[in-house]
């Protein structure tokens, strides 16, 4: 069973999002940067075969993606992979971001850091791809919210 | 006797690796064939056909890959520079030319957008004048990245299968 998250220690999205970019700022040449990517790539678990569901696969982007999201204490539990390693570091930042935050948090997550850090010229919101990704991860946290309301609703009306 | 070389150019918009172009390119020059010699292209097609098979449909598109070739190395050695083919490193220890590794365009898909362009840090796409995306640089291309595809609504890029870096490891004892 995982551990509880320490609230207290958990850094805010953008602090995150500042220690990522400081991460790649470190490294000059885009090859290093690229290194750097495939390592967290690397680093991040394989999606266990039963979990790569079309229902977990996101739509909209060219390389197959998957995110697989559960929900302890109200807080996302996230797992992600890919087939693709640039895409697959990428969701590793992003498990990075989300992880032990509660849906509300999560639908603050963008992907605006990646812009920051210096590797492609084209904007992340102007990348399909990517705003396929972070529209699937809204659509996980916002599915939760939802649910989390209709529960409340319930435990009211029950006698 | 040493081994000829390897290179590989793109005939059409495909990949294909040549046996002995530097060799042909350097016999040519010294018989001192012109780039605007009428029968270069044969001259061209008849040399690599003795080391590499060119189907006959893509005649047309090796004589224009293969005169490209001529012209610049020619052009470099009349300006008392030798022609030196490109240095693009190694990947895990292994010359870069060896990896089969970059994207190909099926041209009937691509839009011309250039969002491959925008996102590449490598430079290894350019546009055409008919507003066509074209690969320039295939090596340049980071071996293991795909991440051109992402923006691509048309799905026009291919990119090789990440097992085939896999296999390539396997078979070379790498890992």
């Amino acid at each position: 069973m995982a551990a509880k998250t320490d609230l207290s220690s958990m850094l805010s999205i953008s602090a995150q999002e500042k220690q990522i970019i400081q991460e790649f700022e470190q490294l000059e040449s885009v090859d290093e940067k690229y290194l750097h990517l495939f390592k967290i790539a690397d680093a991040l678990p394989e999606l266990e075969a039963g979990l790569k569901t079309e229902e977990n696969q996101v739509k909209g982007c060219q390389s197959t993606v998957w995110f697989f999201a559960t929900f302890q204490d109200g807080r996302m539990r996230l797992q992600a992979d890919s087939d693709s390693m640039v895409i697959k570091a990428i969701s590793a930042l992003i498990v990075r971001l989300v992880e032990g935050r509660p849906p509300a948090e999560v639908l603050n997550v963008n992907l605006n850091f990646l812009d920051e850090m210096s590797i492609w010229k084209l904007a992340s919101r102007q990348n399909p791809g990517l705003a396929a990704i972070i529209g699937h991860l809204h659509a996980i946290a916002r599915a939760k919210l939802d649910d989390c309301s209709i529960t409340e609703l319930d435990a009211h009306v029950t006698p | 006797m040493s081994p000829l070389s390897y290179r590989t150019l793109f005939i059409g918009t495909a990949p294909a690796g040549l046996i002995g172009l530097d060799e042909l390119l350097r016999e040519l020059y010294q018989a001192g064939v012109t780039p605007d010699a009428t029968d270069l292209d044969d001259k061209l097609i008849a040399g690599i056909k003795r080391n590499n098979f060119v189907p006959r449909s893509a005649h047309k598109d090796y004589a224009l890959a293969l005169r490209s070739e001529f012209t610049t190395y020619h052009n470099a050695l009349k300006q008392g520079k030798t022609p030196q083919p490109r240095n693009y490193g190694t990947w895990e220890g292994h010359p870069r030319e060896h990896i089969p590794w970059f994207p190909a365009i099926a041209e009937e898909l691509c839009n011309g957008c250039g969002a491959c362009i925008e996102v590449c840090p490598k430079n290894v796409f350019k546009k055409t004048a008919d507003n066509k995306v074209i690969v320039v640089d295939p090596f340049d291309c980071i071996v293991g990245c795909c991440f051109c595809k992402s923006p691509c609504l048309p799905k026009a890029i291919m990119m090789p299968d990440r097992t085939m870096l896999d296999n390539y490891r396997h078979q070379q004892g790498m890992r």
